[in-house]
């Protein structure tokens, strides 16, 4: 005898639940409101494919697209001149002409306030353009892959400004100690090559009342490549608050 | 110097290195970079130990350094020197810091790569403020780039930097918005909208932007890479919130199931609500409105469990590979003229490691 649904023990038997879902939910539907009223998910809209690859990639270039779109709308707001209008054409180019002159004015301020923000941020000062570079952080300490970002060479708490006298390109890297007394603080000058004749590297430093602590530093033209290197003594104490370092290129 | 290291990092085909074998050893040698900047920047003015001791401590266990090094990376790859991209890559990771901080206040988090979290060792209060020194102290690099990028670039950068700064505040704020309403209509595309500006923003598109403006200057062509940024950015993201699920948690650092235990809308919850049944949505939606303090180990089981028996881990992890995929393309897309240097490699490897990282 065959077994049907019909036979008695088809009772007992486990069946398969009902399924959720007959048909494909095609993705991205919302299934409430942000108020957290819960909706059934059939009421919500059906975005075109259901396939999570392909809808994520439609749905991220839309994203993108109207991202891009917004920065464009943006831009094109800063940047473009103002609505006609209605006034004359000798009015519209007297406003254009008092716009350049503003922009003119205020670029002038940007580029001096640059140039300070530049000195206190212990940049280069008194230097001529492809003659010399100050390192404002040492990068080859990159290759000692230090895990911790624990301080070392903590500079003073002053700005350091380094005054460069020197025709060929050098870098200076100044290194106080925190607490540093910013009063009377010198270093020995650096000796160049006694068969020449030549100059000492000379080092002064000066401090302004309430100002940068000002480094300047003379290369003679004879001085050797190479790097040199001085301790910052403290006069009154003798005692070493730093250090300058100085390589200089051929 | 810096020269002969550009020299020595230009590499061809022919080197065998394995995508993700080239992504690290890439994100090694310039995550090295961002520490040896971070540890300039970060090095304390004035003797003040219970802040600039605290200051260090999220940078000093380790991370990736991801912001920093595709920063440099994109710079090379269009032709600028590690130097030049150096204080830009470094005010990015210190700001991602600052990030970390708030967020982990915000979320509520209680380990941050695998220690406990800042505020869970030190208080909320000295929390916040490491955090806002942080965010504060990322400026200070922007200014080296006026020594050495010129003020026209160094300005572009620091407009980049806080256009880049106000998307990923107003995408945390989106996201907070949906926990405290406990918002249940969000979309897979809403979704996107918010990481575009919470994630990818700061961690993948302006860093490639900005490496891009170092290159070439503020009139570089920044649609191209914000693309790529995007999507390479998104997958990322997908990829972090299934880690947050099924990664394992001594590599992951953070807590597994916390998204669930934070309610946030991640991909996979947003798939649960759209499939689950009504009765299921009910009790969803009360355990999400449950403040993470009061939910019970149950619920979270609960809602882990639903999300396995509707497939939801496989869409979001579909979903995080086509992301992928479009990132590969724009990549090719973009980087198609330049030579084929290491740092273009890495950036067309970048989807692929991001899928593979566990």
């Amino acid at each position: 005898m065959k077994a049907t649904n019909h036979h008695p023990r088809a009772n007992t038997r486990h069946r398969k639940p009902k399924p959720l879902r007959t048909h494909p939910i095609r993705g991205n539907t919302p299934s409430g409101d942000s108020n957290g009223t819960v909706k059934d998910a059939s009421n919500a809209t059906r975005s075109p494919s259901s396939d999570p690859i392909t809808s994520g990639v439609e749905l991220g270039y839309r994203v993108v697209r109207e991202y891009l779109r917004q920065g464009e709308r943006v831009a094109r707001q800063l940047w473009s001149p103002p609505a006609a209008s209605g006034g004359d054409a000798r009015s519209e180019s007297t406003m254009l002409l008092e716009r350049t002159m503003r922009s003119v004015e205020d670029l002038a301020a940007a580029f001096g306030d640059i140039v300070r923000m530049v000195s206190r941020a212990g940049g280069v000062n008194g230097v001529e353009p492809g003659h010399a570079s100050v390192g404002a952080f040492d990068l080859n300490a990159a290759a000692k892959t230090r895990t911790s970002a624990a301080p070392v060479g903590a500079p003073s708490l002053r700005p350091v400004v380094v005054d460069l006298r020197a025709r060929r390109p050098v870098t200076v890297k100044v290194e106080l100690e925190p607490g540093t007394p910013a009063e009377a603080l010198s270093a020995p000058p650096l000796p160049g090559k006694k068969r020449n004749g030549a100059q000492s590297m000379e080092i002064a430093i000066a401090v302004r009342p309430n100002g940068p602590i000002v480094v300047t530093v003379s290369v003679p033209p004879s001085m050797a490549a190479g790097r040199y290197e001085r301790d910052v003594i403290d006069v009154r104490t003798g005692r070493r608050c730093g250090a300058i370092s100085i390589s200089l290129a051929r | 110097m810096w020269r002969n290291f550009d020299l020595a990092c230009t590499v061809t085909d022919e080197m065998s290195t394995g995508t993700s074998a080239l992504v690290k050893e890439t994100l090694a040698e310039y995550g090295a970079v961002a520490r040896a900047g971070l540890a300039h920047y970060l090095a304390p003015d004035e003797p003040c130990q219970p802040l600039y001791d605290l200051v260090g401590d999220y940078p000093g266990r380790g991370g990736r350094s991801l912001r920093a090094s595709l920063c440099i990376a994109a710079a090379r790859a269009f032709g600028a020197g590690t130097t030049d991209a150096a204080h830009s890559a470094v005010a990015l990771e210190i700001l991602h810091n600052a990030f970390l901080v708030h967020d982990d206040i915000e979320d509520g988090s209680d380990t941050r790569r695998g220690k406990p979290t800042l505020h869970e060792l030190h208080g909320v209060p000295i929390a916040l403020n490491v955090g806002d020194a942080l965010a504060v102290l990322s400026l200070r690099p922007l200014m080296g780039n006026f020594q050495t990028l010129g003020p026209r670039r160094a300005l572009r950068i620091l407009e980049e930097t806080e256009r880049m700064a106000r998307e990923t505040v107003e995408g945390q704020a989106i996201e907070l918005s949906w926990r405290r309403e406990n918002a249940l209509g969000v979309r897979v595309e809403d979704y996107l909208h918010m990481i575009l500006k919470k994630t990818c923003c700061y961690t993948t598109i302006y860093p490639c932007r900005i490496g891009l403006l170092v290159a070439s200057g503020p009139e570089a062509p920044l649609e191209a890479l914000t693309r790529y940024g995007f999507f390479v950015g998104a997958a990322f993201q997908v990829q972090d919130d299934l880690l947050n699920l099924v990664g394992d948690e001594a590599q992951y650092g953070k807590e597994l199931s916390g998204d669930i235990w934070e309610g946030k809308r991640t991909v996979m919850l947003i798939r649960l609500f759209q499939i689950a049944t009504t009765r299921e949505r009910e009790r969803l939606r009360r355990i999400l409105a449950t403040d993470r303090c009061d939910k019970s180990a149950a619920d979270v089981r609960w809602v882990r469990q639903l999300m396995d028996r509707y497939d939801c881990i496989d869409f979001a992890r579909r979903l995080a590979q086509g992301l992928a995929g479009a990132a590969r393309h724009e990549a090719t897309r973009t980087l198609a003229a330049l030579p084929r240097t290491r740092d273009r490699r890495f950036l067309e490897s970048l989807p692929v490691w991001v899928l593979e990282r566990a």
